[in-house]
């Protein structure tokens, strides 16, 4: 190469110098090269800046210079160029270098926040910002270019996309409805609750986000109501438990329908009012007005209008008048029902209740009280009503048709409004009022259904049925419940036991009897005298006739040292009047010889009857006492039998062979005084045991004979031990002819050996 | 190769060094983004960020071979041609060359860590290591510099001036 180099040079310069700067000029392609890349690439790193924007905030935890990234939809769109404060040292500013695509967003309309986590109970937002740490967010870009902005406070719930269709509610309360919360339409999720603030006159309100594409679900006849996050509902169906969903489980939400009545598309930020539930918001008519004397119970939002126990309407509002010194309801109805409530409609407040005659309106004990509307008809449509409570007098008007009566009686416990009036056990009629008349007596005024009115005799007598009666009797214990209503309150019963007159008029004063046994007796009254009246109640104690109950005791009082009884009898018994007919008082005994007038134990003594043969009527009798009635009035043989001394005592049995034949009834002394004269009465069919030779002897007590190595205790019999006599008759030819009443023996202290060996044959006679 | 291009070329190579050197340096040469945060790093950044994190004997040596040693190696190469063809201070260029052969790849050390952390450093959403158009710069910068070193032979150090330069 230099040889060559060095030849060419000898001979011409000029093509040297040619060829050398052609290699010149193509090395330097490499640092131009270089320079336009990098040209290239910082123009286009540059071209991809947009504008510095500086944003105002009150405070910007975790924001860094240099890292910090604006986002927008998610789209990274700027970086925060310096984070600093203001002089004031109250502001931080912080400097945005947006990227040229995103420079839109430095306009005025565009809001800013730092976005940071958010996690409560109903929210779990920003959950990425856990992860890459705080960023700022701007949503809504839109109107002139700006440079300097103020961020929001905090991040806005909801991005509110441009053609957001928001509407605002306004409720009286806005229970538990926070920001977020989701709004219903027929169940589906149609938007949120974008904010909850208070306006004037301390009502809240309700901004809600309804989706654009759900705008025409909201008509201007939208009613809006509240669904409880959780609601329990207690009615007579149990126990309901409605969860609306896992989202409104803790928040709530809220719903709106239009309820099928076509309305027209609802202009932007339109006012709607908040019911309180949905039947409140379904209860959409015009506004009723009805008065009530008593406004107890009601509920404004809670209680229901109902028309044949269907809820048609609710209360909106009550409010008392001090003027008219009544409570005025504001009601709207359903307005599918709205045609029922014309002048000619009866609103009527139900109160529960409850009387054991007759429970009514006890839905309302669970449901609280609830208006009932009757509707009338021929109407006019009106809007102000009379209400009427369910107690009030004018709601029994219905029930006051039919036949009134009044009932008297010296006092009438437990009987009071509603008792049922029965006539042989059919319910006829109705206890409507309790007074006093005008000699304080208290009355009962009553009514008898239309339909029954005939049943009502002019000679009827009521007595009283008593809620639950016991009635023990000689072999009868019997409780008696006349059905469950009357097992508390009772009742009033009426009947006729005289022969039936005409049908009563109306307003006829009866008499009320205790009981029926009193009702029944209806014979003139009888007066009988007893030394003692022990145990004989007034309007309680029977009078019997072989056993069975033929009047009761009226009246008990004393006269003259003596009791006098006024008794009535009942009907078709007036031959127990007769003069001579006897009248004894059975009372229990219980002693070792006997038990007699057990029943009395129970069902209080009674007096026995025994009609007389003379065949005129008397009504003054004397009674006797006695204790054992049968062996009175069916006696036998009544024989007298004298002892020196005898602790035999009235009562002791008579035994003949061991077993008991007679009773001894009467103890005194002879009429000389030395002796004890016992009277023993013989049952009749025993009565010709008994012989003129007879022999009685006192076996009472024990006998004891202490023998050798023994000690032998002898008697009758157990009850024996202290009160008995017994007697034997000799054989055939020693008895003698039949003792007569009258008769008198001999009581022997003991007895011989032979008289227990005697055996006779007795025939009866006739 | 003739002498004349080797220098020219080594001229030319210097030269884009210097255009290199500029976006190498202003450029990030990597994007890591670990847990959804993005960081850019240019070479001096990654450098703060090794300082900053603690490790600083590591920061020193890729400070030193991706900051100063480039920049090193370019000043001293302009030093070097702009003194071709003088007398002046000949054995200290050949020492000089010599050094500047030694310690040309040294300064890769900075894309050759860059490349392993972007082979390895992919963990999905977790992190990422990504190369940015700053490596690119970097590297082309190096290379330059290499080449500008490697074509400039050491004995053109001891060739005469122009007249000598214009005899051949």
């Amino acid at each position: 190469m230099s040889n060559e180099n060095r030849d060419t040079a000898a001979r011409d310069h000029g093509q040297v110098v040619k060829a050398h700067h052609r290699t010149v000029a193509w090395v330097w392609i490499f640092p131009l090269l270089a320079a336009a890349v990098a040209g290239w690439l910082m123009w286009e790193d540059y071209k991809s800046m947009g504008p510095e924007i500086e944003i105002t905030f009150d405070e910007a935890p975790g924001i860094q210079a240099g890292k910090t990234q604006l986002i927008y939809r998610g789209v990274i769109s700027g970086k925060v160029e310096s984070v600093e404060l203001d002089d004031a040292l109250q502001k931080v500013v912080v400097r945005i270098q947006l990227k040229e695509f995103a420079k839109g967003l430095a306009t005025e309309e565009t809001d800013f926040w730092v976005e940071r986590p958010v996690i409560t109970l109903t929210e779990l937002a920003g959950l990425e910002s856990i992860i890459q740490g705080n960023s700022i967010r701007a949503r809504n870009p839109g109107g002139e270019p700006k440079r300097a902005f103020v961020g929001l406070l905090k991040p806005p719930l909801l991005p509110m996309m441009p053609g957001t269709f928001t509407v605002r509610l306004r409720g009286a309360q806005v229970p538990f409805l926070g920001p977020g919360t989701p709004v219903y339409h027929k169940g589906v999720k149609v938007g949120y609750v974008r904010e909850k603030s208070l306006v004037e006159n301390s009502e809240a309100e309700l901004h809600l986000m309804i989706e654009p594409d759900h705008r025409a679900t909201l008509r201007t006849t939208s009613r809006f109501w509240p669904v409880p996050a959780t609601s329990l509902t207690v009615g007579q169906h149990g126990l309901k438990v409605d969860i609306q969903g896992i989202d409104a489980l803790v928040q709530g939400g809220i719903a709106f329908d239009h309820f099928d009545k076509e309305g027209m598309d609802v202009a932007n930020d339109a006012l709607f009012a908040l019911s309180a539930s949905e039947f409140g918001a379904r209860a959409s008519g015009r506004l009723l007005t009805v008065t009530f004397d008593n406004g107890r119970g009601l509920v404004p939002g809670a209680t229901t209008v109902c028309y044949l126990g269907m809820p048609i309407g609710l209360v909106e509002a009550t409010e008392a008048d001090r003027e008219s010194g009544l409570v005025r309801a504001s009601i709207r109805l359903v307005p599918s029902y709205e045609a029922l409530a014309d002048s000619a409609a009866a609103f009527t407040l139900v109160h529960p209740h409850i009387s054991l005659m007759e429970v009514s309106g006890l839905d309302t004990l669970l449901t609280g009280v609830y208006i009932a509307l009757d509707p009338g008809t021929g109407g006019s449509p009106s809007e102000t009503f009379v209400g009427r409570s369910a107690s009030d007098g004018a709601w029994l008007e219905k029930e006051k048709e039919g036949l009134p009566f009044t009932l008297q009686a010296a006092d009438l416990p437990s009987l009071g409004k509603g008792t049922p009036v029965l006539y042989r056990g059919v319910s006829v009629g109705k206890i409507l009022e309790k007074s006093l008349d005008e000699q304080r007596r208290p009355i009962l005024r009553g009514v008898i259904q239309t339909e029954f009115r005939d049943a009502l005799d002019a000679n009827a007598r009521f007595w009283r049925v008593p809620a639950t009666s016991l009635k023990a009797g000689p072999g009868v214990l019997q409780l008696y419940v006349d059905g469950l209503q009357s097992l508390i309150q009772g009742g009033v019963a009426f009947d006729v036991f005289e022969a039936a007159g005409k049908t009563a008029s109306a307003n006829a004063v009866f008499q009320l009897y205790p009981d029926m046994e009193n009702a029944r007796a209806v014979s003139q009254p009888i007066t009988i005298q007893f030394v003692n009246g022990r145990g004989i109640a007034p309007g309680r104690t029977e009078l019997r006739y072989l056993g069975l109950p033929v009047g009761i005791v009226e009246k008990v009082e004393t006269s003259k040292g003596k009791v006098q009884v006024t008794a009535r009898l009942d009907k078709g018994h007036d031959f127990l009047r007769r003069e001579g007919s006897l009248f004894n008082i059975v009372r229990p005994n219980i002693s070792l010889q006997g038990i007699s007038g057990l029943e009395t134990l129970i069902s209080g003594i009674y007096i026995e009857c025994s009609p007389g043969l003379s065949t005129r009527l008397a009504n003054s009798f004397t009674g006797h006492s006695t204790i054992d009635s049968e062996e009175v009035l069916h006696g036998g043989l009544t024989i007298e039998v004298v002892a020196e001394a005898s602790t035999v005592s009235v009562g002791a049995s008579v035994f003949y062979r061991g077993i008991s034949v007679g009773r001894v009834t009467d103890k005194s002394l002879s009429s000389d005084g030395r002796k004890v004269v016992l009277t023993i009465i013989i049952e009749d069919r025993f009565s010709h045991l008994v012989r003129a030779g007879s022999k009685f002897w006192d076996s009472s007590g024990l006998t004891a004979t202490l023998g050798f190595m023994k000690l032998r205790i002898q008697t009758e019999s157990i009850m024996a031990a202290n009160d008995r006599i017994s007697f034997a008759t000799p054989d055939n030819a020693e008895m003698g002819p039949p003792a007569r009443d009258g008769d008198s023996f001999v009581l022997h202290p003991t007895s011989r050996i032979e008289w227990r060996r005697w055996n006779p044959t007795i025939p009866v006679e006739n | 190769m003739s002498d004349a291009l080797r220098f020219e070329l080594s001229k030319a190579l210097v030269a884009a060094g210097f255009v290199l050197y500029l976006p190498a340096n202003i450029l990030p040469v990597m994007t890591i983004t670990i847990a959804g945060q993005v960081d850019s790093l240019t070479v001096v950044g990654g450098v703060m960020e090794l300082y900053d994190g603690g490790l600083v004997p590591v920061a020193a040596v890729v400070f030193l071979a991706s900051v100063l040693l480039p920049a090193l190696k370019l000043v001293l190469l302009l030093w070097m041609l702009l003194l071709h063809g003088t007398e002046i201070r000949r054995e200290r260029r050949m020492a000089l060359h010599a050094f500047l052969e030694r310690i040309g790849t040294w300064a890769m050390i900075d894309i050759f860590l860059l490349s392993i952390l972007a082979a390895v450093g992919q963990l999905g959403i977790l992190a990422s290591v990504q190369a940015e158009n700053g490596a690119l710069f970097f590297g082309a910068m190096i290379i330059c510099t290499i080449y500008a070193a490697g074509i400039y032979k050491p004995y053109m150090i001891w060739q005469d001036p122009t007249p000598e330069h214009q005899s051949l």
